[in-house]
């Protein structure tokens, strides 16, 4: 564990270096994702000015579910969101080469690489709307202790299922439709569940569980079957990604011409 | 070190007719043909040595070296690195190699190089003193140690490739893969990385597997080479016994005291022979069976100053081998 942090740290002083070299580009991807925040977020308040409830939730309950998938959203983009397109380009242009030779699982170096340094800042923006309306929702003392549980629970099936998708960059090569295909389901997890029609719902449902369960749960602990359920789940995901799936696509790899 | 037992790879290629018909076909209907880019290729390499692996362009050096390497998995036969099965992909055998390869960058393009040497260190948990010992020695010998602090993207060319070479050699690996590591280069710095190459092999002694379109990378540097073509190989061995074996012919020189206005015809219409403008040198390729004879002949018929059989290098032998001659 020390190592991979040790190599991880460094992943993080590489990315630093190579982000703010480049300062106007640093200070605009910081500007656009704060934006991207604001105006998510208040999308939802101007709606609430105008109703009492979406669905099962009054104005608090969804802000606080709204600045969940924030929170995991800019933890997603400050941590992995780069490594995805990068990985694509990798494969297309052969320079995955590299990340096969390297001595560690090929599989942390291509998902923690490459940090996206300028959403340091917003994913303290973030984190401070969550828990600024985690008060407003009245969380329990227990549901505080389960917050990060369910972020890292969010998170690992957030990005199960874009480990999934990107798998077949091994087959299509160019990348485009897929990484598309990722940014939907982002989309997809940011809204709750219950705005989805039944039948929707059932098809949707590993994509709403992303940030819908975690935070049914945190607002009322009768789901916590739902979230044990869930958290099984992303075992059994990440099980067969590391230890069956991805070593599988790497055998399809057939790197670039020179 | 290594050992390969009817290695092949082929590669499924997609195969598209010209023109907007042909694209909208191809999207509904793919034509694929099979491209065996390795054949049944044997080969048995000691734990040290310089060996140059010839062949033209698609000839399948660089399959040969993405299997070596555990990069992409063989479609039949094996292959054993240093005891191990490269497509496993252990740590610890990756530990042990390396690969350049002169058209791709391994380095991170926007920071400067010692950043990514930094990275490389953690990667192979090389121990701080042992680091900047080896990074100061080998800056010493490319000359670029006052580059270390320089984005990857502002070097040249050569800085670059430098850079490269010393990024794979920091862990100090057993077997290093090098697959064109001049390519685009000048003169000057080609020569620069020929010398550092023999220097570094001579005092670490590696297994070092070199390709190259530079004929004079591999005179300069391999004591053996590999010559593949359409993926077979055709030829293990010396570089002496290389051109041997695929130049039958020598090229006798000669310098006449006069100029020769009439030769022999008999010579002339059976071998190629080339005059100076002033008639007073010949260049004749002979077969090796033939120059003793023909050197005779020569000799008794004219007033021959000086002669002598002209060096053969690989390149030549190469652009015979290639052109089919």
């Amino acid at each position: 564990m020390k190592k991979y942090l040790s190599v991880y740290r460094e992943f993080f002083k590489s990315s630093l270096s190579e982000d703010l070299s480049f300062r106007a580009n640093f200070t605009l991807q910081f500007l656009m994702n704060a934006s991207f925040i604001g105006v998510y977020f208040f999308t939802s308040v101007f709606i609430f000015n105008h109703v009492e409830q979406i669905g099962i939730w009054d104005k608090d309950q969804f802000l606080f579910f709204l600045c969940f998938a924030l929170f995991v959203d800019q933890i997603h983009y400050l941590i992995f969101s780069f490594n995805f397109w990068i990985f694509s380009d990798e494969v297309r242009l052969g320079s995955f080469d590299f990340t096969l030779l390297k001595p560690y699982p090929s599989l942390f170096i291509t998902f923690f690489k490459r940090l996206a340094t300028p959403g340091v800042f917003t994913v303290f923006l973030a984190f401070y709307m969550l828990i600024y309306f985690g008060l407003k929702a009245n969380l329990s003392a227990w549901m505080w202790l389960s917050l990060p549980f369910c972020v890292v629970l969010s998170l690992a099936l957030l990005l199960s299922i874009e480990v999934l998708i990107s798998i077949f960059n091994f087959f299509t090569i160019e990348g485009i439709g897929i990484n598309q295909a990722r940014l939907q389901v982002q989309q997809l997890c940011r809204w709750p569940d219950f705005i989805y029609k039944n039948p929707a719902r059932l098809w949707l449902i590993p994509f709403l569980a992303i940030t819908s369960i975690p935070v049914r749960y945190l607002l009322d602990f009768s789901y916590w079957t739902w979230l044990a359920i869930l958290s099984a789940v992303v075992f059994l995901f990440w099980f067969a990604i590391i230890f069956f799936i991805w070593p599988k696509a790497l055998s399809f790899y057939e790197s670039a011409s020179s | 070190m290594i050992e390969c037992r009817k290695l092949s790879r082929d590669f499924k290629v997609f195969k598209k007719n010209e023109g907007f018909k042909g694209t909208v076909r191809s999207f509904f209907k793919r034509d694929y043909y099979i491209n065996p880019a390795v054949k049944d290729f044997d080969l048995e390499l000691g734990s040290h040595g310089l060996v140059g692996l010839l062949g033209p362009n698609g000839s399948g050096k660089t399959t040969l070296m993405k299997m070596m390497t555990g990069i992409i998995v063989p479609s039949r036969g094996t292959v054993k690195v240093l005891n191990e099965i490269p497509s496993h992909r252990k740590n610890s055998f990756k530990k042990n190699i390396s690969l350049v390869m002169g058209q791709k960058a391994q380095l991170w393009w926007d920071i400067p190089v010692m950043d990514s040497f930094l990275l490389f260190q953690k990667y192979y948990e090389i121990e701080e003193t042992d680091f900047r010992k080896r990074v100061n020695e080998l800056g010493e010998r490319l000359n670029t140690r006052k580059l270390f602090h320089i984005p990857v993207r502002k070097l040249s060319l050569g800085e670059r490739m430098k850079m490269e070479l010393m990024a794979c050699l920091l862990h100090e690996p057993k077997v290093i893969f090098l697959d064109e590591p001049t390519i685009g280069l000048d003169i000057v710095a080609q020569k620069s990385v020929r010398a550092f190459l023999k220097d570094y092999y001579q005092e670490k002694k590696p297994l070092i597997i070199l390709t190259s379109h530079y004929m004079a990378d591999v005179e300069a540097l391999c004591e053996k080479i590999i010559l593949i073509l359409e993926g077979v190989k055709k030829f293990e061995g010396s570089i002496d016994d290389f051109k041997g074996r695929f130049r039958k012919e020598k090229t006798l020189v000669f310098n006449f005291e006069e100029e020769v206005k009439s030769f022999s015809r008999d010579l002339e219409e059976k071998f190629h022979c080339e005059w100076s403008k002033d008639r007073s040198q010949l260049k004749i390729r002979v077969p090796e069976k033939q120059l003793k004879k023909t050197v005779i002949q020569i000799l008794n018929q004219f007033s021959v100053s000086d002669f002598h059989t002209e060096k053969v290098g690989v390149e030549e032998v190469m652009d015979e081998i290639l052109s089919g001659s």
